[in-house]
């Protein structure tokens, strides 16, 4: 198989591309979030207790 | 002899962590696939694609499947689908005539006259015809009962541009409608096991199993792993995808590309489908021993990470048991670290249970919206309040606010017992709640058990009852889960 077989159309590969890099993207700031939000909990925890 | 005693009760405790931290520190690497995927490499790429699907007893599920497939986004002609008939007794070959009838040229149909000998063997019927023919690029090894979403063939096939990925999987979802609490359990599950660990297993650049309902393999790695599909365990799949990137070939997961399968509706269905994996897996075990931790035989299943996550998923109850023990023991023979090591080990798990419910209805929201209590519910309500008493440093039974003395033979000190063991203690009523399914009880005290005991705690009796199993060397055989064509695409 070689990328030499491709075949149209474009602009679904191009729109599937953009929508799932776009996804990974959201998952990895949602992350950063659920994160930052143990973090805090934590940080509360351990003061509290 | 007593400090080797309390040592050793410490050791396990730390054991009894392990499955979770290990499970946990998966989860953190999700993320990164936001920066570190396979997509950059991808071009617009549709190969010649030839499904496999193997059918035996399929009638109820088998329309429904090919006429997904006849709805997929892809170049017309660069698809075939071949259905191998293993001998089916109902009236699968009628189904077949007519579907071969309604799309002619796209379906055809293939039968083996000896059937019943698993799904691999049926698997390699079908891929023995395909390869002797020049005519397929890429084979696809789905389900009976599989669905596929119109742009998942083209979201899979797109991998292949580059020509290190030998195989893609899909992400396989619970479709079954109406839905029950058992299906969203399976629908949440699969969001940890699959959305997010194989995410995971993506960046740290190798993954134990693309799923036998939707493995896509270009031909050429095929024929690298011998062009057949491994018969001599009962996790097929795993296998293949071990074998694909042993043999130098890249194994990827594509968490956009999706598909729905129906999963069990009943715990006693459950556990012969999920008995099944979990041989399946320990004979994998045994079939590649030699790369376990071995990083010079294999990147990316012989290091100590990988090594260390498959093992503690694999042997997940021997861990919880060793962490009950080495709490009970502590209890007895040095009650004051009791308290402390009760609250890091079940701490650490509430800690991983907030952050892997939280992420995961993040990362899927579509599943969150319709299993958002099963996720809660996951562990159990039960674990959820040891997990609570662990953090909040509660001292249930006792009204002086400290632990009961050790030996003094109360009440509170069962109750300080029964959750010091909780973690084991949870895996055998998880065992008990599918004898109670099993003995025909009703449904909804069946689903009251479950969300008590936990659904977790019933995948870890399995693992259990599939590590007896093999020890054992009880009987094996391909026993194939009923499907009755709930499964449906969403609208």
């Amino acid at each position: 198989m070689t990328p030499a077989d491709a075949s149209p159309p474009v602009r679904t590969f191009d729109k599937l591309q953009a929508e799932d890099m776009a996804n990974e993207v959201r998952i990895l700031w949602s992350e950063v979030g659920v994160c930052a939000l143990l973090a805090l909990l934590v940080a509360v925890y351990l003061i509290v207790a | 002899m007593i400090d080797t005693l309390i040592s050793l009760c410490l050791v396990f405790v730390l054991l009894g962590m392990v499955p979770t931290v290990a499970t946990f520190a998966q989860f953190l690497l999700v993320g990164f696939h936001g920066r570190w995927n396979h997509y950059p490499k991808c071009a617009d790429y549709t190969p010649r694609v030839a499904f496999v699907l193997p059918a035996w007893n399929e009638a109820d599920v088998l329309g429904a499947s090919i006429d997904s497939l006849m709805n997929i986004d892809y170049p017309a002609g660069a698809w075939r689908l071949y259905i191998v008939d293993d001998a089916s007794t109902d009236n699968t070959p009628e189904v077949m005539r007519a579907k071969i009838a309604q799309y002619p040229g796209s379906v055809f149909h293939l039968r083996r006259e000896k059937g019943g000998q698993g799904k691999a063997h049926t698997l390699n019927h079908g891929i023995h015809e395909i390869l002797a023919e020049d005519w397929a690029e890429a084979v696809m090894i789905m389900d009976a009962d599989v669905l596929f979403e119109p742009t998942t063939l083209r979201r899979m096939a797109r991998h292949f541009a580059d020509p290190e990925v030998g195989g893609v999987t899909a992400y396989v979802k619970e479709g079954s409608e109406p839905s029950s609490l058992l299906s969203r359990f399976i629908a949440f599950e699969y969001v940890t096991a699959q959305a997010a660990a194989r995410r995971a297993q993506n960046v740290a650049g190798g993954i134990p199993c693309m799923a036998g309902g939707a493995q896509l393999h270009s031909r050429e790695n095929l024929i690298a792993i011998g062009g057949r599909i491994d018969t001599s365990t009962l996790a097929e799949d795993t296998y293949t995808t071990i074998k694909t990137q042993i043999c130098g070939r890249r194994a990827l997961f594509d968490p956009n590309a999706i598909v729905w399968a129906e999963e069990p509706d009943s715990l006693t269905a459950l556990w012969k489908q999920r008995l099944r994996w979990g041989r399946g897996n320990l004979q994998i075990t045994m079939a590649f021993r030699d790369l376990w931790f071995r990083p010079h035989r294999s990147a990316q299943f012989g290091n100590l990470a990988f090594g260390v996550l498959w093992f503690s998923i694999a042997l997940m109850p021997v861990f919880m048991i060793l962490g009950s023990i080495g709490l009970v023991g502590l209890f007895y023979l040095w009650p004051p670290w009791a308290p402390l090591a009760f609250s890091v080990l079940w701490g650490v798990s509430f800690l991983s249970y907030l952050f892997q419910t939280l992420y995961s209805f993040l990362i899927d929201p579509h599943t969150a919206r319709r299993a958002w209590f099963e996720g809660i519910a996951f562990p159990g309500l039960l674990s959820v309040g040891v997990m609570s008493m662990a953090v909040l440093r509660l001292t249930p039974f006792s009204g002086s606010g400290e632990w009961p003395a050790p030996g003094s033979w109360t009440w509170s000190e069962a109750g300080v017992l029964v959750i010091l063991a909780w973690s084991a203690l949870s895996t055998l009523a998880a065992w008990g709640v599918y004898r109670l399914d099993r003995a025909g009880a009703p449904k909804r005290l069946r689903d009251i058990a479950l969300v008590l005991v936990g659904y977790g705690p019933l995948l870890c009796a399995i693992s259990l009852g599939a590590i007896v199993g093999q020890l054992r060397s009880a009987d094996l055989k391909w026993d194939k889960t009923v499907k009755s064509g709930k499964a449906r695409l969403p609208t």
